[in-house]
């Protein structure tokens, strides 16, 4: 009888969580997915940082102690791909063959042996995240062989002495796996084992019975997850080896395991009982597992004709792995929780206009399409930020995103006051962020490019003139105050229903006297004075002079509307002036003009109808008779005769003084 | 100023384009009037003179006139006033939109993301709602103005004859009970194959204390149209 002894316990079953369930390849997830199934390399985030001891139990040998199993990182990058390596000075296994050696029946005896060591030190990983739910992997694992053989050796001169031949051989062993998660209950696994194998050398013929073998080999694994507390998981293979297990998470931190084992050579089908117990706390992981094999013999007594029979495919788990107790720890550095919500691109709807930086409070600047990569539904806001020009980010609702599904969200910007003074157009990064709950910070973020245009600069839009409409500044204040003063005399004595019309021309004449209209479209086109600049230019074009009546007449609460003419054919010829609301009961027009062409009756908020009087503001120099004649006759001929109005190409924007 | 005379020029030339061309004075009886454009005053005037779409005519008491513009004649009777405008055929799409004018034009209720326009108020209109100011409106100006629709119905302008006839009415609401009026609107729906807008105009006609002769004109016409839709 031929005895192997083990005389080393370096065997270990790579994943302390993996070893407590019986099965991990569907589960795989950390840096020991480099030996259970590469393609759980995919599910770290950032960086993660694992080592783990181990201990052997053998009955026929005192424990070796607690040991230095592995130690490895692994790091995410470019978003979808993960690297990975890994040092287990532990993964070692040794045996030796010792074989009595006598001259003669009485003569002392001369062990001949034979010491194997099988070294799987090094390996490397890379995972890639095709998509949220589909995870490729690649691993190769360099394993070395080491067999001394001592012999006995007779000659003529020195007759018997002992001869020791050593042999190496080396290779990287590939292993291909694929992972996928196609909903929130089920992982499904696959890896190809020793699928290819780069040899760096081979043992020589004599000693090669005692080599690992490479066989190649398909084991396929499946996850299910009922609920959010229980896990069942089961692995099998092509040796028909394999193992299912559950998992049951106890509380936010706890979690308990049990595994059983089967096939592997073993004269029983079930071959062995795992229990394990996980830690988490944060970003921290602690792992403590036991594996127990019912069939001892080959563990105990492993045999020459077993080992040669048997040999040894798997350095983790094979015929002649012990029991053994495990204890990993793994922390997760960088971002250190799983993403949930990825932006997909930002949209900017609009450049910003300091001029009416105020309605981006309340009208979306742009949209993000945030997707849901996680397996189960979310619900994911958006923060949209620009530095210098915001204090704080401003946050959309909630949005629920099924898995996997896409939403586009649309965001605001609360800007302060800092864009007011932005003298010419600027770009600013600008970051978007998603958080989805329950996470606590954002899940990703994206940068964007937002243009800040000049406080003058105008999108040449009627509906954002308005915002260039300052009642309350110091100079229009002082302006109407200071006109009005001067003719009160004449104004004590209007009826009361002709105030706001005898004010408003009374202003407009004043204006006339100061203010000269200039047509330069060159200099002005997308640019508007804000109205106490063209008080203090003295003039302006027609969007200035029409902007700076229309904020003269609402300090003094008459509210005016943009008459904004775009042709259609010649959309560059579009011009703007404006009416304003005499507050004239359309009953009592004719103390306005017998002419109904010179005026326009509108329905107000509270549904009376008042008379209302167009004025073209760059006939200014004409006074005030002459300009509401051409604003009228300008009317007329637009929205009466042109029906511009009704199709489209006249529009009227209303400057309502606030309320 | 170039600029915009030029605009000027082209917009009236635009505006011409969608309109019958001018008309010419035939004849005159007593005294016809002209109101050029935007102005106030009124000329009187002659056979031969020009009269422009912007412009409008006014006859007086005992007064006529024949206007003439491609072929088109149109005989005006006393005491009424005529937009030369309002002459001209409109594509059903633009009159039902004009028709829809009075919504288009009246101030939109303030949209809830709407900025504010702060207003530091100087002076303050006064409430006329509230107002005890009599009421000015010429009834007679807008009687005319009437008789003016009711040319254009009778020269086959429906369209301007109904719109006419409706502001007419809604700037001088002491003409609600214009009758006459009323029925010109409703049959001119009727003979621009509106129907529905026609049945709700002789269904409020039809529940005014009505002439027997009108009453049973509405009458037949409601189920005329009833029966057809």
């Amino acid at each position: 009888m031929i005895i192997a002894t083990f005389s080393v316990f370096g065997q270990h079953l790579t994943s302390t969580r993996g070893s407590a369930l019986g099965a991990f390849t569907a589960l795989s997830d950390d840096i020991a997915s480099i030996d259970w199934n590469p393609a759980g390399l995919g599910s770290i985030r950032d960086w993660d940082v694992t080592t783990s001891l181990y201990s052997a139990f053998r009955r026929d040998v005192s424990s070796g102690g607690v040991s230095l199993y592995a130690a490895g990182s692994a790091k995410r990058f470019l978003d979808y791909h993960v690297v990975a390596g890994s040092y287990a000075p532990g993964l070692n296994l040794e045996f030796t063959v010792s074989t009595p050696f006598a001259f003669d029946s009485t003569g002392p005896k001369i062990d001949k042996e034979e010491h194997i060591i099988y070294r799987e030190q090094y390996a490397l990983g890379y995972g890639y995240q095709m998509t949220p739910t589909v995870g490729l992997g690649l691993s190769a694992r360099y394993r070395e062989q080491m067999i001394t053989s001592r012999q006995v050796v007779f000659d003529q001169a020195t007759g018997a002495r002992i001869k020791t031949d050593d042999n190496t051989a080396s290779a990287w062993n590939l292993d291909i796996g694929l992972l996928w998660k196609p909903n929130s209950e089920w992982s499904l696994g696959a890896v190809a084992k020793n699928l290819f194998r780069l040899t760096e050398s081979e043992l020589p013929e004599g000693v090669l019975p005692y080599g690992l073998r490479n066989v190649k080999t398909l084991r396929v694994g499946a996850a299910y997850h009922p609920s959010r507390t229980a896990t069942f998981v089961l692995d099998f293979d092509t040796k028909a080896m394999g193992g299912f297990g559950s998992e049951w998470t106890v509380s936010d931190q706890w979690a308990l395991r049990q595994g059983v084992w089967f096939g592997g050579s073993s004269t029983r089908f079930i071959a062995g009982l795992s229990a394990g117990l996980g830690f988490s706390y944060g970003p921290a992981k602690i792992n403590l597992s036991y594996v127990h094999f019912l069939d001892q013999s080959s563990r105990t007594h492993p045999t020459l004709e077993k080992f040669l029979d048997r040999g040894v495919q798997d350095l983790g788990y094979n015929v002649f792995t012990p029991d053994q107790l495990s204890l990993s720890a793994t922390i997760a550095l960088g971002r250190t929780r799983d993403t949930w919500a990825k932006i997909e691109y930002v949209q900017i709807l609009s450049e910003v206009y300091p001029s009416s930086y105020q309605v981006h409070a309340f009208r979306p600047l742009g949209k993000a399409r945030v997707k849901n990569v996680s397996t189960k539904p979310i619900e994911a806001r958006v923060a949209f930020f620009v530095d210098q020009y915001m204090d704080n980010p401003t946050e959309t609702r909630s949005y629920y995103i099924e898995p996997n599904g896409e939403v586009d969200v649309p965001f605001t910007a609360i800007f302060n006051e800092a864009i007011r003074f932005v003298p010419s157009m600027v770009l600013r990064a600008a970051d978007v962020f998603v958080k989805s709950s329950p996470a606590e910070e954002y899940d990703d973020k994206s940068q964007t490019r937002l243009i800040i245009r000049g406080r003058n600069d105008w999108d040449g839009d009627a509906l954002s003139l308005r915002y260039f409409i300052t009642p309350e500044d110091p100079d229009i204040l002082r302006f109407t105050r200071n006109a009005l003063s001067e003719k009160k005399d004449s104004l004590a004595g209007v009826a009361r229903q002709l105030e706001k019309f005898r004010s408003a021309r009374t202003l407009f004449n004043e204006f006339a006297t100061r203010l000269t209209y200039v047509n330069d479209p060159k200099v002005s086109k997308d640019r508007v004075q804000f109205p106490s600049e063209t008080l203090a230019l003295r003039g302006g074009d027609c969007d200035d002079m029409t902007v700076c009546f229309s904020s003269l007449l609402a300090s003094i609460g008459v509210s005016t509307a943009f008459i904004d003419v775009v042709p259609l054919q010649r959309p560059d010829e579009g011009h703007i002036y404006l009416m304003f609301d005499t507050e004239v009961s359309a009953k009592q027009a004719n103390i306005i003009s017998e002419n109904p062409k010179r005026y326009v009756v509108r329905k107000n908020e509270r549904g009376e109808e008042t008379v209302w009087i167009p004025v073209e503001t760059t006939a200014i120099t004409e006074g005030f008779l002459n300009a509401w004649e051409q604003g009228a006759k300008e009317y007329f001929d637009e929205v009466e005769v042109g029906l511009g109005l009704v199709r489209g190409w006249v529009r009227l924007v209303d400057v309502l003084p606030g309320r | 100023m170039r600029t915009r005379l030029l605009w000027l020029i082209l917009g009236s030339l635009f505006a011409l384009q969608l309109q019958a061309a001018d008309f010419v004075v035939k004849a005159v009886k007593g005294t016809v009037e002209v109101r050029r454009g935007v102005t106030e005053e009124w000329r009187k005037v002659k056979i031969g003179d020009l009269l422009k779409p912007e412009d409008s005519m006014r006859t007086g008491a005992g007064a006529g006139a024949t206007i003439e513009a491609d072929k088109k004649k149109l005989t005006v009777p006393e005491m009424t006033i005529l937009d030369i405008s309002d002459v001209r055929q409109l594509t059903q799409e633009d009159f039902l939109l004009k028709l829809a004018m009075e919504n288009i034009l009246a101030v939109p209720p303030r949209e809830k993301d709407e900025l504010s326009i702060p207003s530091a108020t100087v002076l303050h209109g006064t409430d006329m709602s509230k107002s005890d100011q009599p009421v000015f409106s010429d009834s007679k100006i807008g009687e005319m103005e009437l008789k003016g629709a009711r040319v254009l119905y009778d020269n086959a302008y429906y369209a301007t004859a109904v719109l006419k006839s409706k502001e007419t009415l809604r700037t001088h609401p002491e003409l609600k009970l214009n009758l006459d009026a009323r029925l010109t609107i409703a049959t001119a729906f009727e003979k621009m194959k509106l129907t529905k807008e026609a049945i709700r105009e002789y269904s409020v006609l039809s529940k005014e204390n009505l002439p027997a002769s009108m009453a049973k004109k509405v009458q037949m016409s409601l189920e005329k149209l009833k029966q057809g839709k």
